[in-house]
């Protein structure tokens, strides 16, 4: 019982952290994009559209980084055997995340809440980069976690002692497993938040202030460039994931392709296929956009599919890592150490406690962050909009 | 370098992430849960927000910190805590999220009711924080109820057995402290009348007296438990390291004075200095014990049973002389340059 409510309580954890985790990964690059625009061309649109965005992006992070601490404590309460076991590769690229990644983006995201009306152009540029470089170093180094869960490079496994010894930290770092993750997880984040972009551009489009229109069409037409390269980026570095993956998890590969079927291996067979037929939904109705912009701004009807779609990257990005999880069992480390042994030794009254505080817990934040989000996206551009503070 | 002495150091550099945290922390809260007392209208809460949210998600990375370098490089010491003390640690964190979310939301809705709740959420959040941090850190010091005998941990009871005077005393102490230094930090970093009224509430309730008392409380509980920190090795071998629990006392009682003159930057530091001492008492006390035992002080577990290999040890220290100058020096800058007093703003 431990065992499947430590499962359910991960699972549930990781799957919210990760609904505003990829948004925010994806949205900071493009409000880099804006603010390097605007610094460029001193066009106040950009900064406009930098300082939207850049409040949809902090409600996202908050939620996502205080949701982020109920994951690194579960390690030891929840693992504690896996912990132990894993302890000599699992732990340094964790302390890595946190004094490379975690240091920079939480700093400087504080900065940008609140003193961003303070900052000169080149500050701002300046503080928005160091963010996104914090974001997308946090996700290196949790992928190099996790890719070695997936395809353990680099150490030595001992099943005497149940025990994994590190033997090239330079070979756990470029496992080439972590790297195809990498690029694929974060081109889904980008694509994911061009989408959003894109939904929330024709919400101001259908229903937003008149003299708002001109700006957001500007971010429809860059949001849909974006799903759109990113959608054929993805495609193509899928598929030699793909390739790769037919060499390192060869099981994973049969499951997707129907040749080991029952119970859970069905799931990852579906989850696969929804996973790749959205993706080619997203090139095709990005391609549409790009060429048709024109009839797009004035097609409510497009305007309304791009608004009410906004839950399909999310539900491919769930898929792809139902694929990746769900397609590995029942190992918790790639053909070394199984799930079950991985469990720490708790009493179940207390985990039973911590599945449903977690749940209700989760629910209302949940609604909290819905709520927010589209109060915020509903007040559209804001004149003082110069970051949360006391002064105007 | 030795094995040995690759845990040594990063045991050092672990309790210095706890010294880091806890002490900016400790006002971070303090001024949070002072918000209800010291705010009559929105405008000044608006000021104790941005005063207080400004750093805290800076601070809170500290404590990632801390939990994931113990998890890196004592794998043991970290699950065995951590799986005993299961339900406090569901806690803090239920309470970490709270308070994350709510000091940046809560102007974020306009609506009475939503600023209402979610300022409620940021106080009870925030004192609840540092209470349970302040019972968590009071027992690491005390000991565990395990037996550890180099290859299994017994519990010999459950996690109710931290809410004992020891531990119970040391939540009253952090948040007594946090009351002290985030009045301090409020009549430091804020215009108008609001630092005066923080101190001058903290003065009139009395809580600028009780950090010295409950101090000398957790204390004389360490010196009452077999696994006392007072007869650790280090403290056997070095009397002279005996002036850091007197400093950590005369510290409290200047926070105390300054308290009573109503010095919001001296009662600051010394709240602050009062943390720190107690915290370096304390990790110093325990070395090279990371779960010391309070029923046999031979049974706990040290820094050598739970470390992982030299090589894993070194790829962290190596990161962490590399990056943790660089965190502090860009987080200093940040204080420097933005550390100005908040303005009052009618709208």
């Amino acid at each position: 019982m431990v065992e499947i409510l430590s499962r359910l309580q991960f699972g549930l954890t990781i799957a919210f952290h990760f609904i505003f985790v990829p948004l925010t990964v994806g949205l900071i690059l493009m409000i880099v994009v804006f603010e390097y625009k605007h610094y460029k061309t001193k066009d106040v649109r950009y900064q406009k559209l930098s300082n939207y965005f850049s409040d949809i992006f902090v409600i996202n992070y908050a939620f996502g980084i205080v949701t982020g601490v109920a994951m690194t404590i579960q390690f030891g309460t929840n693992w504690g055997q896996y912990s132990v076991a894993m302890g000599d590769v699992f732990g340094s690229p964790l302390i890595l995340e946190a004094v490379v990644a975690f240091f920079l983006e939480s700093t400087f995201t504080g900065l940008w809440l609140f003193r961003r009306h303070t900052m000169s152009r080149r500050m701002r540029l300046t503080t928005v980069s160091l963010i996104a470089v914090g974001t997308t170093l946090s996700a290196l180094w949790i992928i190099t976690a996790n890719g070695f869960m997936q395809n353990p490079v680099g150490a030595t496994w001992d099943p005497e002692t149940m025990k994994m010894s590190l033997d090239s930290f330079a070979k756990v770092v470029f496992n080439p497993y972590a790297w195809y993750m990498l690029f694929h997880n974060h081109l889904s984040a980008i694509i994911l938040s061009g989408f959003v972009v894109l939904a929330i551009s024709s919400w101001h489009l259908l229903y937003g202030k008149e003299k708002d229109k001109e700006v957001f069409k500007l971010s429809g037409k860059f949001a849909a460039w974006t799903v759109l390269i990113g959608g054929i980026a993805i495609a193509i570095t899928g598929s030699q994931y793909l390739n790769f993956l037919n060499l390192v998890q060869p099981d994973k590969v049969d499951i997707i392709n129907g040749v080991l079927t029952g119970g859970i291996k069905n799931v990852v067979r579906i989850a696969f296929g929804v996973m790749i037929t959205l993706g080619f939904t997203f090139i095709i109705f990005s391609l549409y956009t790009v060429i048709f912009y024109n009839k797009y701004t004035k097609s409510p009807t497009l305007q309304k599919y791009f608004m009410y779609l906004v839950p399909l990257p999310y539900i491919a990005i769930i898929a792809g890592w139902m694929v990746t999880e769900m397609g590995r069992q029942p190992w918790i480390i790639y053909n070394k150490m199984l799930v079950a042994d991985g469990i720490s030794d708790v009493p179940v009254n207390q985990v039973w406690f911590s599945v449903i505080s977690i749940t209700i817990f989760y629910a209302i934040l949940f609604v909290m962050d819905y709520v927010l989000t589209i109060n915020r996206i509903k007040k559209g551009l804001l004149e003082s909009d110069g970051g949360d503070s006391n002064e105007s | 370098m030795s094995p040995d002495t690759y845990a040594t150091l990063l045991f050092g550099f672990i309790s210095f992430s706890w010294v880091v945290y806890l002490t900016q922390e400790l006002f971070i809260t303090g001024s949070s849960a002072l918000n209800r007392i010291v705010c009559t209208n929105e405008g000044e809460r608006r000021q104790v927000q941005v005063a207080a949210g400004i750093h805290w998600d800076g601070i809170e990375v500290w404590l990632i910190a801390s939990l994931t370098l113990t998890f890196a490089v004592f794998p043991l010491a970290f699950t065995t805590t951590l799986t005993f003390l299961y339900v406090p640690f569901y806690l803090l964190v239920f309470a970490i999220i709270g308070r994350g979310v709510a000091i940046e939301m809560i102007y974020k809705l306009d609506s009475e009711r939503w600023v209402k709740n979610v300022v409620l959420m940021w106080t009870i959040s925030s004192i609840l924080i540092i209470f349970i941090l302040g019972v968590y850190i009071s027992n690491m010091f005390l000991g565990l109820p395990i037996l550890y005998d180099g290859s299994t941990v017994v519990f010999e009871s459950g996690f109710l057995s931290i809410f004992n005077v020891t531990g119970i005393s040391g939540g009253l102490l952090f948040l007594s402290l946090a009351l002290i230094g985030g009045s301090g930090w409020i009549s430091i970093s804020t215009e108008g009348e609001l630092g005066k009224r923080a101190l001058v509430f903290i003065k009139k309730i009395g809580v600028i007296y009780t950090a010295p008392i409950l101090l000398l409380l957790v204390f004389m509980g360490f010196n009452n438990t077999d696994s006392s920190i007072f007869i650790g090795e280090l403290f056997t071998n070095n009397p002279i390291l005996f002036v850091l629990p007197a400093l950590t006392v005369v510290s409290a009682l200047l926070a105390t004075w300054f308290g009573y003159k109503e010095n919001g930057l001296k009662v600051f530091i010394f709240a602050l200095v009062t943390m720190g001492l107690f915290l370096i008492t304390g990790f110093l006390g325990s070395f090279p014990f990371l779960v010391p035992s309070n029923l046999d002080p031979t049974m706990g577990i040290e820094t050598v049973d739970a470390m992982v290999s030299a090589k894993t040890m070194n790829v962290i220290f190596v990161a962490l002389c590399i990056f943790y100058p660089i965190i502090i020096g860009y987080q200093t800058w940040k204080y420097i340059n933005f550390t100005k007093k908040v303005k009052f703003n009618d709208e």
